[in-house]
């Protein structure tokens, strides 16, 4: 077992009000007592809208926060007093920070990090290649990291964290911003990590689909959903067909919900999915159809209804 | 002997970092060189009007300028970034440093080079050696002066780390670090030119009167030698207690967090 939270929970103060001298203060729960445990080697997409608790969740089991009530176990002991400790099993990827020097190119900060974290010379060599091998980064390990693409230096980031072959890794939005090309090329490095721990947020639900072998989607704080990839596969959710045609849509309609999109393109959301073959059939079969697209985001709709039941609850 | 292996390998990388500056760096440099000559200009302005102050002539003050200098520019040149702890803060990179399997406060620390305060380090201690001259002081005692400033900087340490717990208290919203500028400019000065509370309360609780003031009278008027063994002690406790509360207000942050 590499993490284990028995309801754990976090409140902060928040200044509801603040006059001159006169100050309110609220309970707010950034997570609201949080069930669960993560195995040896299970890939982990954590998911949640902003402000849904996920840094706060990831920053206890870093050690960085004192849980406010229950208890979480890293690698069955406390985070928080051993948390130098632990530090040196667990490589971290903040998309939104960085831990290169900036003036400096990637190779010094790795330099620094085998002394931080006592990696053998040739042990570090060998490592080193492998990583830059994997995320093709060799072209500009020994560039100042403040000449490079963000693409580039995320690449680095990862090598960074990972440079001391950490068993479990945590990765806290670590695509954000990236092309689709530098996107792909982690997603499949990722993939090949199939012997580490691996939490893994973001707002890219194809990429935690891809990635991950279990999800986890944490709304306002609670945890509303913890199924593995193949589970969410098997839940009935509704599936969209979009397709463009330059025809007239009189032939079908009044038989089906259709959206308009753009100019010539149109949507049909919500299909059931003993509906999805007749749908399709009825918009192939009547018209001239350019490009057709059939689509259905599990995570998405998981998500959107997640956020919407507690959105009708709460008005 | 890890955080020496560690120390090393961080010296080098920040001295790659300031060459980098380039340009910047000899400007600095030569901007400080400036600073500091109009500072003395200023004073030597005021001995036009009063041939001594509390019994102190030109030269001592001086001395004491110079001393308080070579001090803060150490603190400078290797501690500053114990005054970023807010910035660190708001940007988020105290957790990075946080998830890291070392000291903290080490890594603090090391985090950046700065570029602006070799100048200083290098005028004050010119100045240290010429002042000792033209005082007719022996040479040890200049030695005495270099080895006393190392710990002396310790003190600024204390006192930006003690700004510092403001910022771990209140999340990175409030700075009190920047005040050890101000006490360095207080620390410029003999103590025997404040109010008696004055002076005490720079003796035992802010101590800079133990930065140039107190090594300049014991050491430099009265050769009273022991004071090289007990300066250091001071600044060592001093450092140590401050460096204890820095702690604890660090885990303070780590139940708040931001």
């Amino acid at each position: 077992m590499i993490i284990e939270t028995n309801g754990l929970s976090k409140k902060y103060k928040k200044i509801k009000s603040k006059g001159l001298l006169k100050k309110e203060y609220i309970d707010y729960s950034a997570v609201n007592n949080i069930t669960l445990s993560i195995e040896k080697n299970e890939h982990i997409g954590l998911v949640g809208l902003n402000g849904s608790g996920k840094s706060t969740l990831i920053k206890m089991i870093l050690g960085i926060l004192q849980p406010t009530g229950g208890e979480v176990k890293t690698f069955d002991r406390d985070p928080v007093k051993f948390r130098q400790k632990n530090a040196m099993h667990i490589g971290i990827v903040f998309g939104q920070r960085s831990q290169l020097r900036w003036d400096l190119p990637p190779i010094d900060t790795f330099k620094l990090n085998r002394e931080i974290y006592r990696i053998p010379v040739d042990v570090y060599e060998e490592r080193l290649a492998r990583l830059t091998k994997l995320l093709d980064a060799a072209e500009f390990l020994y560039q100042p990291v403040r000449t490079l693409s963000l693409g580039q230096r995320m690449k680095a980031e990862f090598i960074a964290a990972l440079i001391h072959d950490p068993e479990l890794i945590i990765l806290d939005e670590p695509t954000i911003g990236l092309d689709v090309v530098t996107k792909n090329s982690i997603v499949s490095f990722l993939k090949t990590l199939t012997d580490k721990t691996i939490i893994f947020t973001s707002h890219d639900l194809e990429e935690v689909e891809k990635v991950c072998s279990r999800v986890i989607i944490l709304n306002r704080g609670k945890l509303v959903l913890d199924k593995s990839i193949a589970e969410v596969e098997k839940l009935d959710t509704p599936t969209t067909i979009k397709f463009t045609t330059q025809d007239d849509l009189s032939k079908i309609q009044g038989k089906l919900e259709i959206r308009k999109v753009s100019d010539s393109s149109y949507e049909v959301a919500d299909i059931a999915s003993d509906e999805v073959k007749n749908t399709l059939s009825l918009i192939t079969g009547q018209l001239d159809i350019q490009h057709i697209e059939v689509k259905r985001s599990k995570l998405e709709y998981l998500l959107e209804q997640t956020a919407e039941r507690r959105d009708n609850f709460e008005s | 002997m890890r955080y020496a292996k560690l120390l090393r390998e961080y010296l080098k990388v920040n001295l790659k970092a300031l060459a980098v500056y380039d340009l910047d760096f000899y400007f600095a440099i030569f901007g400080m060189a400036i600073q500091n000559i109009l500072n003395i200009v200023a004073l030597g302005f005021l001995f036009n009007i009063v041939p001594s102050i509390k019994g102190y002539s030109f030269q001592e003050l001086i001395l004491t300028y110079s001393l308080a200098t070579l001090s803060f520019s150490i603190f400078r040149c290797f501690f500053i970034n114990t005054l970023n702890i807010a910035e660190f803060i708001n940007k988020g990179t105290l957790d990075t440093i946080l998830v890291k399997p070392i000291n903290p406060l080490f890594q603090l620390i090391n985090q950046r080079a700065d570029e602006d305060s070799w100048g200083d380090l290098a005028v004050s201690l010119i100045l240290v050696i010429f002042v000792d001259v033209q005082l007719g002081y022996p040479w040890y005692i200049t030695v005495m002066f270099i080895f006393i400033s190392l710990f002396t900087s310790l003190i600024f340490m204390g006192l930006a780390l003690l700004g510092n717990t403001v910022s771990l208290f209140s999340n990175g919203l409030s700075d009190l670090a920047e005040v050890t500028f101000d006490f360095f400019e207080l620390s410029k000065y003999p103590l025997s030119i404040y109010s008696q509370a004055l002076k005490w309360i720079l003796t035992f609780i802010f101590p800079i009167g133990w930065i140039a003031s107190i090594p300049q009278e014991r050491i430099a008027q009265h050769h009273e030698w022991y004071w090289l063994f007990v300066i250091p002690v001071i600044c060592v406790v001093f450092f140590v207690i401050i460096y204890q509360l820095w702690k604890l207000f660090l885990n303070k942050y780590q139940s708040t967090g931001t």
